[in-house]
Protein backbone atom coordinates (compact mmCIF):
# COMPACT_ATOMS: atom_id res chain seq x y z
CA UNK A 1 0.00 0.00 0.00
CA UNK A 2 3.07 2.22 0.27
CA UNK A 3 2.72 3.22 -3.47
CA UNK A 4 -1.17 4.08 -2.52
CA UNK A 5 0.69 7.49 -0.77
CA UNK A 6 1.93 8.25 -4.03
CA UNK A 7 -0.98 11.08 -6.03
CA UNK A 8 0.29 9.46 -9.43
CA UNK A 9 -0.74 6.35 -8.57
CA UNK A 10 -4.08 7.03 -7.37
CA UNK A 11 -4.81 8.74 -10.60
CA UNK A 12 -3.86 5.73 -12.57
CA UNK A 13 -6.21 3.82 -10.08
CA UNK A 14 -8.95 6.29 -10.24
CA UNK A 15 -8.96 5.90 -13.96
CA UNK A 16 -9.09 1.46 -13.43
CA UNK A 17 -11.62 1.71 -11.49
CA UNK A 18 -13.26 4.41 -11.67
CA UNK A 19 -16.67 3.51 -13.94
CA UNK A 20 -17.17 0.45 -11.54
CA UNK A 21 -17.30 2.90 -8.71
CA UNK A 22 -19.66 5.29 -10.38
CA UNK A 23 -21.99 2.47 -11.40
CA UNK A 24 -22.32 1.37 -7.85
CA UNK A 25 -22.82 4.79 -6.98
CA UNK A 26 -25.25 5.70 -9.80
CA UNK A 27 -27.43 2.26 -8.60
CA UNK A 28 -27.69 4.23 -5.15
CA UNK A 29 -28.54 7.10 -6.35
CA UNK A 30 -31.34 9.37 -8.01
CA UNK A 31 -29.18 10.67 -10.59
CA UNK A 32 -25.52 10.98 -12.20
CA UNK A 33 -25.07 13.98 -10.73
CA UNK A 34 -25.74 12.73 -7.07
CA UNK A 35 -23.91 9.51 -7.95
CA UNK A 36 -20.41 11.59 -8.79
CA UNK A 37 -21.26 14.03 -5.80
CA UNK A 38 -21.20 10.63 -3.52
CA UNK A 39 -18.07 9.33 -5.03
CA UNK A 40 -15.84 12.12 -4.93
CA UNK A 41 -17.07 12.51 -1.33
CA UNK A 42 -16.46 8.68 -0.74
CA UNK A 43 -13.27 8.71 -2.50
CA UNK A 44 -12.30 11.49 -0.74
CA UNK A 45 -12.80 10.21 2.63
CA UNK A 46 -11.21 6.54 2.22
CA UNK A 47 -7.64 9.00 1.55
CA UNK A 48 -7.95 10.65 4.17
CA UNK A 49 -9.16 8.18 7.25
CA UNK A 50 -9.24 4.93 5.31
CA UNK A 51 -6.10 4.16 2.86
CA UNK A 52 -3.31 3.69 5.87
CA UNK A 53 -5.72 0.41 6.92
CA UNK A 54 -3.98 -2.02 3.73
CA UNK A 55 -5.90 -4.82 2.48
CA UNK A 56 -7.98 -4.33 -0.28
CA UNK A 57 -8.56 -0.57 -1.38
CA UNK A 58 -11.49 -1.36 -3.81
CA UNK A 59 -13.09 -3.21 -0.91
CA UNK A 60 -12.85 -0.05 1.45
CA UNK A 61 -14.17 2.50 -1.46
CA UNK A 62 -17.08 0.79 -2.52
CA UNK A 63 -17.79 0.60 1.42
CA UNK A 64 -17.43 4.31 1.56
CA UNK A 65 -19.45 5.06 -1.32
CA UNK A 66 -22.25 3.04 0.31
CA UNK A 67 -21.93 4.69 3.99
CA UNK A 68 -21.57 8.57 1.67
CA UNK A 69 -24.59 7.99 -0.36
CA UNK A 70 -26.62 7.17 2.58
CA UNK A 71 -25.40 10.18 4.56
CA UNK A 72 -26.41 12.16 1.51
CA UNK A 73 -29.38 11.14 1.23
CA UNK A 74 -30.19 12.21 5.14
CA UNK A 75 -27.74 15.39 5.13
CA UNK A 76 -30.10 19.04 5.15
CA UNK A 77 -27.41 20.42 2.50
CA UNK A 78 -28.78 17.85 -0.12
CA UNK A 79 -32.37 18.53 0.58
CA UNK A 80 -32.27 21.99 -1.18
CA UNK A 81 -30.59 20.67 -4.62
CA UNK A 82 -33.05 17.70 -4.75
CA UNK A 83 -35.61 20.22 -4.59
CA UNK A 84 -34.22 22.80 -6.82
CA UNK A 85 -34.08 19.44 -9.35
CA UNK A 86 -37.66 18.16 -8.78
CA UNK A 87 -38.46 16.94 -11.86
CA UNK A 88 -35.31 17.39 -14.04
CA UNK A 89 -34.05 14.20 -13.49
CA UNK A 90 -33.32 12.72 -16.52
CA UNK A 91 -32.28 8.79 -16.64
CA UNK A 92 -28.41 8.40 -17.73
CA UNK A 93 -27.56 5.10 -19.50
CA UNK A 94 -25.19 3.42 -16.87
CA UNK A 95 -23.41 1.13 -19.56
CA UNK A 96 -21.36 2.17 -22.67
CA UNK A 97 -23.63 1.61 -25.56
CA UNK A 98 -22.14 0.38 -28.26
CA UNK A 99 -23.92 0.72 -31.89
CA UNK A 100 -25.00 -2.43 -32.99
CA UNK A 101 -26.33 -2.61 -29.56
CA UNK A 102 -28.06 -0.18 -27.98
CA UNK A 103 -31.14 -1.90 -27.61
CA UNK A 104 -30.39 -5.27 -25.96
CA UNK A 105 -27.65 -2.99 -23.63
CA UNK A 106 -30.95 -0.65 -22.77
CA UNK A 107 -33.11 -3.81 -21.86
CA UNK A 108 -30.34 -5.08 -19.76
CA UNK A 109 -30.07 -1.76 -18.35
CA UNK A 110 -33.29 -1.82 -17.47
CA UNK A 111 -33.71 -5.01 -15.87
CA UNK A 112 -31.27 -4.64 -13.70
CA UNK A 113 -32.72 -1.01 -12.69
CA UNK A 114 -35.68 -2.22 -11.60
CA UNK A 115 -34.40 -5.00 -9.36
CA UNK A 116 -35.07 -5.00 -5.66
CA UNK A 117 -32.31 -2.83 -3.82
CA UNK A 118 -30.95 -5.50 -2.05
CA UNK A 119 -30.72 -7.75 -5.17
CA UNK A 120 -29.54 -5.29 -7.59
CA UNK A 121 -26.19 -4.20 -4.90
CA UNK A 122 -25.33 -7.31 -4.73
CA UNK A 123 -25.13 -8.01 -8.34
CA UNK A 124 -23.13 -4.64 -8.89
CA UNK A 125 -20.71 -5.54 -6.30
CA UNK A 126 -20.43 -9.26 -7.52
CA UNK A 127 -20.52 -8.95 -11.57
CA UNK A 128 -18.45 -5.64 -11.66
CA UNK A 129 -17.67 -4.68 -8.51
CA UNK A 130 -15.43 -8.49 -8.44
CA UNK A 131 -16.13 -8.83 -4.73
CA UNK A 132 -16.80 -12.29 -3.08
CA UNK A 133 -19.99 -13.28 -1.54
CA UNK A 134 -17.88 -12.79 2.11
CA UNK A 135 -16.48 -8.96 1.10
CA UNK A 136 -20.00 -8.58 0.16
CA UNK A 137 -21.18 -9.56 3.51
CA UNK A 138 -19.11 -7.65 5.27
CA UNK A 139 -19.82 -4.53 3.74
CA UNK A 140 -23.64 -5.29 3.68
CA UNK A 141 -23.51 -6.69 7.12
CA UNK A 142 -24.96 -10.11 5.82
CA UNK A 143 -23.62 -13.94 5.53
CA UNK A 144 -21.60 -14.67 2.52
CA UNK A 145 -24.27 -17.26 2.23
CA UNK A 146 -27.43 -14.97 2.05
CA UNK A 147 -25.18 -12.43 -0.73
CA UNK A 148 -24.79 -15.65 -2.66
CA UNK A 149 -28.84 -16.44 -2.74
CA UNK A 150 -29.78 -12.57 -3.37
CA UNK A 151 -27.37 -13.28 -6.28
CA UNK A 152 -28.83 -16.15 -7.87
CA UNK A 153 -32.21 -14.84 -7.46
CA UNK A 154 -31.33 -11.72 -8.68
CA UNK A 155 -30.07 -13.07 -11.61
CA UNK A 156 -33.12 -15.66 -12.22
CA UNK A 157 -35.34 -12.66 -12.11
CA UNK A 158 -33.17 -10.50 -14.78
CA UNK A 159 -32.79 -13.56 -16.38
CA UNK A 160 -36.91 -14.04 -16.64
CA UNK A 161 -37.71 -10.37 -17.65
CA UNK A 162 -35.22 -10.25 -20.42
CA UNK A 163 -36.12 -13.64 -21.95
CA UNK A 164 -39.62 -12.18 -22.07
CA UNK A 165 -38.16 -8.93 -24.33
CA UNK A 166 -35.37 -9.53 -26.05
CA UNK A 167 -35.45 -12.71 -28.95
CA UNK B 1 -29.38 -24.07 -15.82
CA UNK B 2 -25.96 -23.29 -14.71
CA UNK B 3 -25.21 -23.04 -18.20
CA UNK B 4 -27.82 -20.02 -18.33
CA UNK B 5 -26.37 -18.45 -15.39
CA UNK B 6 -22.71 -18.55 -16.70
CA UNK B 7 -24.08 -17.27 -20.17
CA UNK B 8 -25.73 -14.66 -18.64
CA UNK B 9 -22.76 -13.60 -16.33
CA UNK B 10 -20.96 -13.40 -19.27
CA UNK B 11 -23.49 -11.29 -21.19
CA UNK B 12 -23.38 -8.98 -18.08
CA UNK B 13 -19.44 -8.58 -17.79
CA UNK B 14 -19.28 -7.36 -21.10
CA UNK B 15 -21.35 -4.27 -20.63
CA UNK B 16 -18.72 -1.94 -20.06
CA UNK B 17 -20.24 0.52 -16.77
CA UNK B 18 -19.58 4.27 -17.86
CA UNK B 19 -17.12 6.59 -16.38
CA UNK B 20 -17.61 9.70 -14.11
CA UNK B 21 -17.19 12.76 -15.98
CA UNK B 22 -13.59 14.87 -15.68
CA UNK B 23 -15.39 16.86 -12.55
CA UNK B 24 -15.16 14.80 -10.84
CA UNK B 25 -11.20 14.20 -10.93
CA UNK B 26 -11.03 17.89 -11.10
CA UNK B 27 -12.99 18.07 -7.30
CA UNK B 28 -11.05 15.59 -5.86
CA UNK B 29 -7.62 16.57 -6.81
CA UNK B 30 -7.12 19.25 -5.13
CA UNK B 31 -8.93 17.92 -2.22
CA UNK B 32 -6.61 15.36 -1.88
CA UNK B 33 -3.30 17.26 -2.34
CA UNK B 34 -3.41 19.59 0.00
CA UNK B 35 -3.29 19.70 3.74
CA UNK B 36 -6.34 19.24 6.06
CA UNK B 37 -6.19 22.72 7.83
CA UNK B 38 -4.92 24.68 4.98
CA UNK B 39 -8.01 26.34 2.13
CA UNK B 40 -8.87 24.21 -0.78
CA UNK B 41 -9.93 26.11 -3.79
CA UNK B 42 -13.57 25.41 -3.93
CA UNK B 43 -13.43 25.02 0.26
CA UNK B 44 -11.78 24.64 3.12
CA UNK B 45 -12.42 21.60 5.68
CA UNK B 46 -10.46 21.42 8.92
CA UNK B 47 -10.75 19.97 12.07
CA UNK B 48 -11.76 21.79 14.84
CA UNK B 49 -10.63 21.58 18.52
CA UNK B 50 -11.67 18.54 20.13
CA UNK B 51 -14.93 18.50 21.75
CA UNK B 52 -15.76 17.11 24.65
CA UNK B 53 -16.69 13.57 23.71
CA UNK B 54 -13.17 13.20 21.63
CA UNK B 55 -11.00 13.73 24.94
CA UNK B 56 -12.69 10.93 26.99
CA UNK B 57 -13.43 8.73 24.32
CA UNK B 58 -10.25 7.73 23.05
CA UNK B 59 -8.65 6.30 26.57
CA UNK B 60 -12.30 4.07 26.69
CA UNK B 61 -12.63 3.09 23.23
CA UNK B 62 -8.96 1.58 23.14
CA UNK B 63 -9.77 -0.20 26.70
CA UNK B 64 -12.69 -1.62 25.36
CA UNK B 65 -11.05 -2.65 22.06
CA UNK B 66 -8.44 -4.55 23.66
CA UNK B 67 -11.58 -6.30 26.06
CA UNK B 68 -13.37 -7.28 23.09
CA UNK B 69 -10.32 -8.87 21.48
CA UNK B 70 -9.75 -11.17 24.64
CA UNK B 71 -13.31 -11.93 25.24
CA UNK B 72 -13.40 -12.51 21.19
CA UNK B 73 -10.27 -14.67 21.22
CA UNK B 74 -11.38 -18.17 20.79
CA UNK B 75 -9.69 -20.39 23.47
CA UNK B 76 -8.93 -23.93 22.75
CA UNK B 77 -9.84 -25.61 25.99
CA UNK B 78 -13.18 -24.54 25.57
CA UNK B 79 -13.41 -25.17 21.47
CA UNK B 80 -12.45 -28.98 22.77
CA UNK B 81 -15.53 -28.90 25.13
CA UNK B 82 -14.05 -30.43 28.28
CA UNK B 83 -11.71 -28.61 31.34
CA UNK B 84 -8.26 -29.11 31.23
CA UNK B 85 -6.02 -29.70 33.73
CA UNK B 86 -3.18 -27.00 34.82
CA UNK B 87 -0.53 -29.24 33.26
CA UNK B 88 -2.35 -30.06 30.26
CA UNK B 89 -3.50 -26.43 30.22
CA UNK B 90 0.95 -25.02 30.03
CA UNK B 91 1.53 -28.39 27.91
CA UNK B 92 -0.93 -26.96 24.96
CA UNK B 93 -0.25 -23.42 25.37
CA UNK B 94 4.04 -23.98 24.63
CA UNK B 95 2.94 -26.26 21.41
CA UNK B 96 0.43 -23.34 20.32
CA UNK B 97 2.97 -21.30 20.70
CA UNK B 98 5.24 -22.96 19.20
CA UNK B 99 3.53 -24.14 16.09
CA UNK B 100 0.88 -21.38 15.04
CA UNK B 101 1.59 -18.39 13.14
CA UNK B 102 0.86 -14.76 14.99
CA UNK B 103 -2.48 -13.82 14.26
CA UNK B 104 -3.29 -12.37 11.19
CA UNK B 105 -5.94 -9.24 11.43
CA UNK B 106 -6.94 -8.31 8.27
CA UNK B 107 -9.31 -4.80 7.41
CA UNK B 108 -12.58 -6.30 5.97
CA UNK B 109 -14.69 -3.22 6.82
CA UNK B 110 -14.21 0.52 6.99
CA UNK B 111 -17.08 3.08 7.10
CA UNK B 112 -17.71 6.41 8.51
CA UNK B 113 -20.90 7.05 9.95
CA UNK B 114 -22.80 10.43 10.13
CA UNK B 115 -24.34 11.14 13.06
CA UNK B 116 -25.11 14.67 12.88
CA UNK B 117 -25.41 17.92 10.21
CA UNK B 118 -25.57 21.20 11.65
CA UNK B 119 -25.51 24.15 9.44
CA UNK B 120 -24.02 27.10 12.01
CA UNK B 121 -24.99 29.97 9.29
CA UNK B 122 -22.76 32.21 7.17
CA UNK B 123 -19.64 32.97 8.63
CA UNK B 124 -17.30 35.87 7.30
CA UNK B 125 -13.77 34.98 5.81
CA UNK B 126 -10.10 36.70 6.47
CA UNK B 127 -10.41 37.50 2.66
CA UNK B 128 -13.97 39.24 3.26
CA UNK B 129 -15.48 36.51 0.82
CA UNK B 130 -18.72 34.97 3.65
CA UNK B 131 -19.07 31.43 3.54
CA UNK B 132 -21.47 28.99 4.86
CA UNK B 133 -20.45 27.27 7.75
CA UNK B 134 -21.16 23.36 8.36
CA UNK B 135 -20.24 21.03 11.27
CA UNK B 136 -20.66 17.15 10.96
CA UNK B 137 -19.41 14.44 13.80
CA UNK B 138 -19.07 11.00 12.69
CA UNK B 139 -18.49 7.81 13.76
CA UNK B 140 -15.48 5.95 12.08
CA UNK B 141 -15.68 2.19 12.63
CA UNK B 142 -12.84 -0.22 11.43
CA UNK B 143 -13.01 -3.70 11.79
CA UNK B 144 -10.63 -6.22 10.84
CA UNK B 145 -10.94 -9.86 11.09
CA UNK B 146 -8.36 -13.30 11.13
CA UNK B 147 -9.56 -15.38 8.35
CA UNK B 148 -8.12 -18.46 10.25
CA UNK B 149 -9.68 -18.19 13.87
CA UNK B 150 -12.07 -15.74 12.76
CA UNK B 151 -11.44 -13.46 15.59
CA UNK B 152 -12.15 -9.82 14.88
CA UNK B 153 -11.70 -6.45 16.22
CA UNK B 154 -13.98 -3.20 15.86
CA UNK B 155 -12.91 0.05 16.42
CA UNK B 156 -15.06 2.81 16.72
CA UNK B 157 -13.66 6.45 16.73
CA UNK B 158 -15.29 10.02 16.70
CA UNK B 159 -14.36 12.70 14.22
CA UNK B 160 -15.44 16.09 14.03
CA UNK B 161 -15.13 17.78 10.53
CA UNK B 162 -15.68 21.39 10.24
CA UNK B 163 -16.39 22.66 6.40
CA UNK B 164 -16.80 25.99 5.38
CA UNK B 165 -17.83 26.89 1.41
CA UNK B 166 -17.72 29.81 0.06
CA UNK B 167 -20.82 31.47 -1.02
CA UNK B 168 -21.75 33.83 -3.88
CA UNK B 169 -23.53 36.89 -2.53
CA UNK B 170 -26.76 37.60 -4.54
Amino acid sequence: MEEFANNDYWKDWFDRHGPRLFLYAKQLTRSAADAEDVLQEAFVRFWKHQRHLGGEPIALVFASIRRTAIDQARSADRRARREETAGQSIEEPWFDRESTEQERTAEIEESLRQLPQEQREILVLRLWGELTYEQIGDQLGISPHTAASRYRHGMDRMRRTLLAKLP
Amino acid sequence: MNDELEDMEASLRSLSPRRPSSRVWEAIQPRLSEPVHTAASGEETFTSGPSPWRLWFPPVGLAAACLALLLLWPRNDEIQGHRLSNDERVSRAEATARTEAPPRLMPVAAEAILCSSEDEGIVSLSNGRTARKLRREYLDIYTWRDPKTNASLRWVMPREEVRVIPVSAY
